[in-house]
């Protein structure tokens, strides 16, 4: 352990179609990196990759200052979470969970990493009796028990349902950072990349745009696509002279690049207030515990924002609105 | 994502020497041919006789795939998919006509009516013979298949028989088009029906070629051609075929409702019923006759358990051995889709449309030319087997190990075993059942066999087929009696089995 991961140029094209072009991403050790990109983008295949799965065409994958790329997948030291966890079936959770490490001392080593998972005394039963969370979390302690350098989680909760959600990635997410593994987790799902990982690494078009905290990341993105492809977000032109710049709203304060810029305006920043620009309610959407609402601006710009349920305005009342705290601007 | 990783030559490597071996014998025909000049051979294709020979056989070949693929597939349908009473005993049942040896099924048609000699009773009998060929592997595919999808249809309105047309029986293609090619192979390549009922089809004249005339470079040309038609069906196979997928789904597959039989119950037992009377009670019902005339005669009982003690060791031999050498072309066929692995599970068929005299012939020649200490003894026989019936073990390593989703060995490697030992930990072991399958298939046919194993027994050690032929070439049916009710019975055992695997193939999951 205490390994980070550095991938470096890393191509691969199936037939014609070029599915990476020089991925490079530096994964620090003991961290959970997600890479985020909408499917299509190449994410499963740079897993892949990373696990000895898929040949890269060209580039490196350094763990502990030796490259991995050319090993075959057993010799990697790096542990897998498949989509819908691939356990053995016809092996109980032990035994699978106990698949990879060595006879001695196998049994506490299960034992421990099933408690790791919330799974304790689960060793007996069929992977059929489990629900698919269960079946997740059992994936995930067999994919720990080996003490991999690496772990790779593939979208792994994308097959369970909403209610369940939440709970499993979040223990999942707890106890992958118990076991300080270097964890990449692919994933389509921005809430879930962004609530769980240390580091964000957006992908798009077989290439990694932006490496950053979630924070960072959300707040200035380098680039239309990535701000449109991390949150909801307005474009609106603008010139960006020295952190300022003039908007429908008003004169606003601006992070990123000067000159002429798109300014990202989250719907988050747009707050109804007593003073500031006119904006007429065109259509709200209730939801109880808050609404969306829709606004057209004095200069015809809509615009749409999040108010608690309890503040609910009108259709057709007449508001002002705010910008608050500083938006970022990308190259126009 | 496709798998593009290259297969491993240490799998390419032993299934191109296992094609090689299959194809041996069509090398040693070509050689055969070649040697009388290309002028003799394209004459004797060129006959009158020769046409009118292939439009025989051609249209036997079609007439029982189709019967063969409609009575398989709808008692497959009939035994896993309605409410059918005694489904599970049906399914053992339907699946016993395999342990009948075609020369039996015909000589007790022919000598009950003889009028049925020819093209009629030669088709009868083969399609009572074969349906189960594409019967089992249909059951098996009706059983893996996501039930959510004719639930939906049913819920759109659709009728039970318009979902089973539209729905279900387009996700079994590849079992049914695997299936008939099976059938379609073996009816190219049967002598003992065709031969018995006196129908003038390839195997029985490259037989007298061979035989009576003794002219070995006509029945090499013909047996040639007899290849070409077998491409011809394999690649016919292969665009039916169509693309196969696995299930991979995250539970288990629910085995879902069954479709109301209601009042059509009766209609379908009865259909059922017929077919087992056919298959199953006529070849019964004559031996049965037989036996009792021959309780007056003595049997031999020493003879009689050693002829049967050979014909068990020999089958289960060859069915291990052919299994062992169809691993490598299987798991290639499965796992690494290319052109290499098409070309290797493609040569192994080849051998199957050969009749089994052929294939011995060839197989006396290599062993006379090439491995004379081996001559007329047990591995030159058990050779002769593993190159007749792989195409049926390579079919079987195929389907059992394209079951077993590639996902479960990546993460075995991931977690530090071997390709090997990933495919043999994880792979292998899921696709056990249909391994078992495939060997109880291989062996019920290797203790049918008959040409080749008259060719090539050692001196002295007769089986049960061989033991039946003396007695039946001299039309001494009581004599026969007590060796066609054994190796019945012995066939009986592996194919309840096989019924039985068909249930549990897809096991657990």
């Amino acid at each position: 352990m205490g390994s980070g991961l550095s991938i470096e140029g890393v191509h691969k094209r199936f037939g014609a179609l070029q599915v990476l072009q020089g991925v490079d991403l530096n994964v620090e050790a003991a961290t959970l990196t997600a890479v985020l990109g909408p499917s299509g983008c190449g994410k499963t295949t740079l897993l892949r990759i990373i696990a000895g799965f898929e040949q890269a065409d060209d580039g490196r994958l350094v763990v502990d200052g030796t490259n991995i790329a050319t090993l075959p997948p057993e010799l990697r030291h790096v542990g897998v979470v498949p989509q819908e966890g691939a356990l053995f079936p016809h092996l109980d959770v032990g035994r699978n969970v106990g698949f990879g490490i060595p006879k001695r001392g196998r049994s506490a080593r299960v034992a421990e990493c099933l408690e790791l998972v919330g799974l304790a005394g689960f060793e007996a039963a069929r992977p059929a009796e489990l629900s698919g969370g269960q079946q997740q979390r059992v994936a995930v302690a067999r994919a720990l028990a080996p003490r991999p350098a690496v772990l790779l989680l593939d979208e792994p909760f994308a097959a369970l349902d909403t209610n369940l959600r939440a709970q499993v990635r979040s223990d999942i997410a707890d106890a992958v950072r118990a076991s300080g593994t270097t964890t990449v987790l692919v994933t389509h799902d921005r809430d879930e990349a962004l609530s769980l990982a240390d580091h964000v690494a957006v992908m798009l078009h077989g290439r990694v745009l932006q490496v950053a905290t979630p924070i960072d990341l959300y707040r200035h993105p380098v680039s239309s696509e990535v701000a449109l492809f991390v949150g909801e977000a307005f474009l609106v032109p603008g010139y960006n002279d020295a952190g300022a710049s003039s908007s429908p709203f008003g004169d606003v304060r601006v992070h990123g690049p000067v000159g002429d810029v798109l300014l990202v305006i989250r719907p988050e920043q747009v707050v109804l207030s007593s003073s500031g620009t006119f904006a007429t309610i065109t259509g709200v959407s209730y939801f109880g515990h808050d609404c969306l609402v829709e606004m057209v601006l004095a200069d015809g710009s809509t615009v749409a924002t999040r108010v608690a349920g309890h503040r609910s305005p009108a259709v057709g009342s007449t508001v002002h609105v705010l910008i608050d705290g500083v938006v970022s601007s990308v190259v126009r | 994502m496709p798998p593009s990783q290259r297969p491993p030559v240490s799998l390419v490597a032993p299934a191109v020497v296992v094609a090689l071996v299959a194809i041996a014998p069509v090398i040693y025909l070509v050689d055969r041919a070649a040697s009388s000049g290309w002028n003799v051979a394209w004459r004797e294709i060129a006959q009158q006789r020769t046409i009118d020979l292939v439009a025989r056989s051609l249209t036997i070949t079609v007439m029982a795939t189709i019967l063969c693929v409609v009575v398989g597939v709808c008692a497959a349908v009939l035994v896993t998919r309605t409410d059918l009473r005694g489904a599970k005993i049906w399914r053992v049942i339907l699946a016993l006509p395999l342990a009948v040896p075609t020369y039996l099924a015909a000589y007790a048609w022919v000598s009950a009516r003889p009028s049925l000699a020819g093209i009629d009773g030669a088709t009868l009998v083969l399609v009572a013979c074969c349906y189960p060929y594409v019967f089992l592997p249909v059951c098996a595919a009706l059983q893996r298949i996501d039930r959510a999808s004719e639930e939906v249809a049913r819920a759109s309105g659709r009728s039970g028989l318009s979902v089973i047309w539209h729905i279900t029986l387009p996700q079994v293609r590849t079992a049914v088009a695997s299936g008939a090619l099976l059938v379609a192979l073996y009816v190219l390549s049967d002598f003992g029906a065709v031969g018995t009922m006196r129908f003038e089809s390839f195997t029985w004249v490259i037989f007298g070629a061979y035989n009576a005339g003794f002219n070995p470079s006509r029945a090499a040309v013909l047996s040639l051609v007899l290849v070409a038609i077998a491409l011809g069906v394999t690649l016919a196979e292969m665009r039916a075929r169509g693309r196969s997928s696995y299930r991979l789904g995250a539970g288990a597959s629910r085995s879902g409702f069954a479709f109301r039989l209601g009042r059509k119950q009766i209609g379908a037992t009865l259909f059922l019923t017929v077919v087992t009377a056919v298959a199953i009670g006529m070849p019964v019902g004559s031996l049965v006759k037989w036996l009792v005339r021959s309780t007056g005669q003595q049997t031999d009982w020493t003879d009689l358990r050693r002829a049967a003690f050979n014909s068990f060791t020999l089958a289960l031999i060859a069915a291990l051995v052919t299994l062992a050498v169809a691993i490598p072309a299987g798991v290639l066929a499965a796992r690494h889709q290319s052109v290499t692995s098409r070309v290797v599970e493609r040569a192994t068929y080849v051998s199957h449309a050969l009749p089994g005299i052929v294939i011995g012939i060839a197989v006396v020649h290599l062993g006379i030319r090439l491995l004379r200490p081996l001559y007329q003894r047990t591995p030159l026989l058990i050779a002769a087997y593993v190159v007749i019936f792989l195409p049926l073990a390579v079919g079987t390593v195929r389907a059992a190990f394209e079951q077993c989703p590639p996902r479960l060995e990546e993460v075995a490697r991931s977690l530090g075993r071997t390709r090997r030992r990933a495919l043999w930990q994880v792979a292998a072991r899921l696709s056990a059942p249909g391994l078992a399958a495939g060997t109880a298939l291989t062996f019920l046919a290797a203790m049918k066999e008959l040409p080749a194993t008259l060719l090539l027994h050692p001196t002295g050690t007769d089986t049960l087929a061989t033991r039946l032929w003396t007695h039946t070439s001299v039309s001494d049916y009581s004599g026969a009696a007590p060796y066609a009710a054994a190796l019945m019975l012995l066939a009986a055992l592996p194919t309840a089995v096989l019924g039985w695997l068909s249930g549990r193939l897809v096991g657990d999951g």
